[in-house]
């Protein structure tokens, strides 16, 4: 038997055959090197299954983490910008400088020798904290980078108490001459770029600085020759001598990351021409890095260059001219923007969003149609629901045609007319042919059609091989400042990386901390083509620079750039879905609430005729002086009010009572055997509301002392107008809607005659409580349910338009975001992200 | 959960679970390494050995329990990081004596089985992902190899075992030469 690998596994999974296992028993005992062997592979065994606990352990801890990550994004307003990391600390140059005089008894060697410079220069005093990074910048523009825990106590120790660094400058001539400062080494004349003086000191103490942690000085470069770096000697009649020259490397000058501009070409212009305030950073990351949501395709070769946004500049500018149109003038407002606020990239859209005509649909659809239809569920009152209608229904003219006149087009032999006709228990529809015009129809259709629940979303993993904003997120951070990264430079790249739309790219240069800016545009140069090459190679002969960093901070860098990219990413896509999530859940449910109040409207209206009838009919025969037969009358159903009694008798009075209530006209009915006579006028009353058309919405209830619900007054021509049953108290109560403020008044004891209103603010609980304290009467429950739900569905619109103008919002800086991919997240105007069927 | 529970799970091998169940003890021992000249980088990389080591310390047979297990996943953690930070420091011995020893988790036996596992994770790390793969879904995930020719997309099941042998043989090229 041969004892490989195969042999060796079997054995130690136990899976040889009585025989074999003899056989490689006697081998072992014999055979030095399988024993040794049979050693690794058991190793190798465990290896495996520690191998696996490891990536079981390691998945865990950083779905924990993105977990955690999740939780500290906002998730209504999906403000990303967050874990802003404390490292760096800017302490401005202000420190505070006092009279030219030696602060100090001892130098920075514990000795009290001074020269005559350091007597006359004044001190700087930096107060730092040793603990953390810390970058300063001296009065003449110096910049100090200060590792933490750079400084050392005798003790070889970080010291934990505040730090107090002096800083001594002339870096102009005269400065220098007044200082008195030599320019010499060694008796030769310099040529000098300024000079100055440091020293950190822990109360008196002076203290040592750790070599492996050198002190990063960018002196301004006002030569742009090379210089060299000369330690100064003081001399013991007070002079200093010049000494050891160290050539200073021209290095970039790096600056404070997060007030870099990283975002892509066009990104805040657009945004500005949106009228959102471009200088509110949490506001535009929030929307730059939404997008990060995006799933990405990995990084591509390099895609055709883009000609718009090439070779003419100003069409580049395209996307920003679409959107200019509707920047109204949204800046001057003033309207404080905190997080994404919506409100203000709502009041910019609200010139383009028509004055709702949604309204007159709603309205027309409450008063004709919603007591035998409900309009956005299939739910059968007296007729079908008309969910999905419009796609039922045969196409054309057919709709408008059938709801104007049904009598006429199931006459004409029309099958579906006559389908629906027999389905519906022939229960014929009321004709609108003259009470309604065709655009009321249409109004009404698009009513019905705008409140269906919004379509499937179209897309979830649309796939976008472009700089994603998480790789910008994790590069836009304090963590790389003092790297290539944080200068005007790498800035300026940027923006051509961006038009390449190579992730590459901008990896080139993220991932190349330690190298020279210089070397990585000849790079990107060679990799990519067009008129980017160009920018490159222009780039490159300006052979900037770079910034040194140690090895192990690259390596730290790249560490933090990998984790977090995939984290910012996989956090705010979840962040995302989940908000795409709630927001369906809430349309779902709106939609649920409409449909339940819409439907116990028609049940309450259809009762509520009922009612009337019944109580026309008790006056009636009081009046007449009979007694009512106790033959019930039939519920009315609707088809009825089309089909009036034909058959003579005691039927006679109920017939005209039915009639004269159904079609709201004065009944005046004189018995012919008693010669006595029933009178129930209705006589017309109508309501003007001053200020019509600034209200979003206005209601104009008819409620009566008898019945167990309220009457909607007809709106006609902005005038609201019923007739009233003048043997019941009636009460007329208008409420307003603007935005999510409500408007109110009532006239309690209403006459047959023409009012005018002008509607009062009314904070919506005192308006409950004042509705319910005046009017005693059954059906007031009913007129505040219908408040509350007029209220609900305010605030409903108001946040759906939020969330329309958001998505439009996004739609427009999505080609921004990426350029050269457009945006197929489907018609945005549909809200078909939302869907509520799943 | 009290510590015969989580031993029990442990040897059910519900090792992501009981991660996130631990990892309530990341603050602690994050903030003892900070305090003790790490970072939070380095408590993440510590913390996670400490698992695999208490994971694996739990289930070998010469596992008893003599403290509790909190203790003990905070004493191999201490004497994890004594151990990276003596290797990294100058000032070699001093450190040493900050350190006291908890629990069941002996210094050296803990940087002993700290080298040990982390050799043998590195041997089978060291493979390509193809490897790797089959050899956690085999013999960690315990699969049977016509589901792992299946997810691998082998043509069949006697080609993905013998990429099995050759992955185990590969990995036993890279212990050896690591030791």
């Amino acid at each position: 038997m041969k004892f490989n690998t195969e042999i060796i596994d079997k054995y130690v999974q136990g899976q040889l055959s009585e025989s074999e296992k003899k056989d490689f028993d006697t081998e072992l005992a014999n055979n030095k090197n399988l024993r040794k062997e049979l050693e690794i592979q058991r190793e190798i065994m465990k290896g495996i299954e520690l191998y696996g606990i490891r990536t079981e352990i390691s998945q865990s801890i950083s779905k924990l983490k993105v977990k955690k990550l999740i939780r500290t994004i906002t998730l209504a307003t999906f403000a990303v910008a967050l874990l802003a990391g404390g490292v760096y600390i800017l302490v401005n140059g202000t420190g505070k400088s006092k009279k030219s005089e030696v602060l100090y008894q001892l130098n920075e060697k514990g000795e009290s020798n001074w020269s005559e410079a350091d007597k006359m220069l004044k001190s700087q005093l930096f107060t730092i904290d040793p603990k953390k990074d810390t970058i300063i910048e001296t009065k003449s523009g110096i910049i100090l980078q200060i590792a933490a825990n750079a400084f050392l106590n005798g003790l070889g120790e970080a010291p934990d108490e505040l730090v107090n660094l002096e800083v001594k400058e002339a870096m102009t001539p005269s400065e220098i001459i007044q200082a008195g400062l030599s320019t010499t080494s060694n008796g030769l004349l310099l040529e000098t770029g300024g000079m100055f003086y440091i020293n950190a000191r822990s109360g008196e103490k002076n203290l040592d600085m750790d070599q492996s942690k050198p002190i990063m000085a960018n002196v301004p470069n006002q030569t742009n020759k090379d210089m060299s770096l000369f330690v100064g000697e003081r001399k013991k009649d007070g002079q200093i001598n010049w000494i050891n020259p160290k050539p200073m490397k021209k290095q970039l000058a790096t600056v404070d990351v997060t007030k870099l501009n990283f975002y892509p070409p066009n990104f805040l212009d657009s945004l500005e021409g949106m009228g959102f305030d471009v200088k509110n950073k949490v506001l535009t990351d929030s929307v730059y890095y939404s997008f990060a949501s995006q799933k990405v395709c990995g990084e591509t070769a390099y895609p055709a260059p883009q000609p718009a946004a090439q070779s003419q500049p100003k069409d580049s500018a395209s996307s920003i001219k679409m959107v200019t149109g509707v920047a109204v003038e949204k800046k001057d407002e003033g309207n404080p923007t905190p997080v994404f606020n919506l409100t203000s990239s709502m009041s910019t859209l609200k010139g383009n969003i028509s004055k709702e005509p949604v309204l007159d649909g709603e309205k027309l659809f409450k008063q004709n149609c919603s007591v035998c239809h409900a309009a956005h569920s299939n739910q059968k009152l007296t007729g079908p629901g008309l969910l999905g209608v419009e796609e039922r229904a045969p196409k054309g003219d057919w709709l408008l045609r059938f709801t104007l006149n049904s009598e006429k087009v199931i006459k004409s032999g029309d099958k579906y007319a006559n389908k629906i006709y027999k389905e519906n228990g022939k229960a014929a529809m009321t004709v609108y042919e003259g009470q309604l015009s065709e655009a009321d129809v249409k109004a009404i259709f698009e009513y019905i059609h705008k409140v269906k629940p919004p379509k499937l979303p179209l897309t979830k993993e649309s796939c976008i091989a472009e700089i994603n904003p998480a790789s910008i997120k994790a590069i836009w951070d304090p963590k790389f400042n003092n790297t290539i990264v944080a200068t005007k430079e790498f800035e300026e790249r940027l923006q051509v990386i961006f038009k390449t739309c190579n992730a590459s790219l901008l990896s080139l240069y993220t991932q190349n901390l330690n190298s020279n800016l210089y070397e990585l545009d000849s790079m990107a140069a060679f990799v990519i083509g067009g008129e980017a090459k160009e920018k490159f190679v222009e780039f490159y002969k300006r052979r900037d620079g770079g910034v040194d960093i140690t090895d192990e901070q690259n390596a730290s860098l790249q560490r933090y750039l990998k984790e977090k990219k995939s984290i910012y990413e996989e956090a705010i896509t979840q962040a995302m879905e989940k908000m795409y999530k709630k927001e369906r859940e809430l349309i779902e449910t709106a939609s649920l609430k409409e449909s339940e109040h819409v439907r116990k409207f028609s049940e309450d209206q259809s009762k509520l005729m009922f009612e009337e009838i019944e109580a026309n009919m008790d006056e009636a025969y009081r009046q007449l002086g009979k007694i009512r037969p106790k033959v019930a009358v039939s519920v009315p159903a609707r088809s009825y009010f089309r089909a009036p009694l034909s058959n003579p008798g005691w039927y006679n009075v109920d017939r005209y009572v039915v009639e004269s209530t159904v079609n709201r006209s004065t009944l005046n009915y004189t018995d012919t055997l008693t010669g006595k006579t029933a009178l129930i006028e209705y006589t017309l009353a109508k309501v003007k509301v001053k200020d019509y058309e600034a209200y979003d919405k206005l209601v104009c209830y008819l409620l009566t002392d008898k019945l167990s619900s309220f009457q909607l007054m007809k709106d006609s021509a902005q005038v609201f107008s019923e007739r009233l049953n003048q043997t019941f108290g009636n009460s007329i109560i208008v409420v307003g809607y603007k935005g999510e403020k409500t408007f109110y008044a009532d006239e309690k004891y209403a006459k047959a005659q023409e009012y005018e209103f002008g509607l009062t603010e009314i904070d919506p609980e005192v308006l409950v409580r004042r509705i319910n304290q005046r009017y005693n009467f059954q059906g007031t429950r009913n007129v505040l349910d219908d408040i509350d739900f007029s209220i609900f569905q305010q605030k409903e619109k108001k946040r759906l338009a939020k969330i329309e103008a958001r998505e439009k919002l996004r739609a427009r800086m999505f080609s921004v975001v990426y350029p050269c991919k457009k945006y197929d997240l489907g018609d945005i105007d549909d809200l078909s992200r939302y869907d509520v069927a799943k | 959960m009290n510590d015969e529970e989580l031993i029990n799970r442990i040897k059910n091998k519900e090792y992501g679970k009981l991660t996130k169940y631990l990892y309530r003890y990341f603050p602690v021992i994050k903030k003892f390494i900070i305090r003790n000249s790490g970072n939070k980088q380095d408590a993440e990389d510590v913390f996670q050995d400490a698992l695999i080591i208490f994971f694996n310390k739990v289930n070998a047979d010469s596992f008893k329990l003599t403290a509790s297990l909190d203790t003990y996943l905070f004493g191999i953690s201490k004497n994890l990081w004594h151990d990276q930070l003596r290797r990294k420091s100058k000032y070699g011995s001093n450190v040493e004596t900050k350190f006291v020893t908890e629990g069941d988790a002996s210094y050296e036996e803990i940087v002993e089985e700290g080298l040990k596992v982390q050799l043998a994770i590195e041997a089978v790390s060291a493979l390509g992902n193809r490897c790797k793969e089959l050899l956690v879904l085999f013999y960690y995930r315990k699969w049977n190899m016509k589901e792992i020719a299946e997810k691998l997309g082998f043509s069949s099941e006697q080609i993905a075992k013998n990429q099995k042998y050759r992955c185990i043989e590969k990995a036993k090229q890279i212990y050896s030469s690591l030791t």
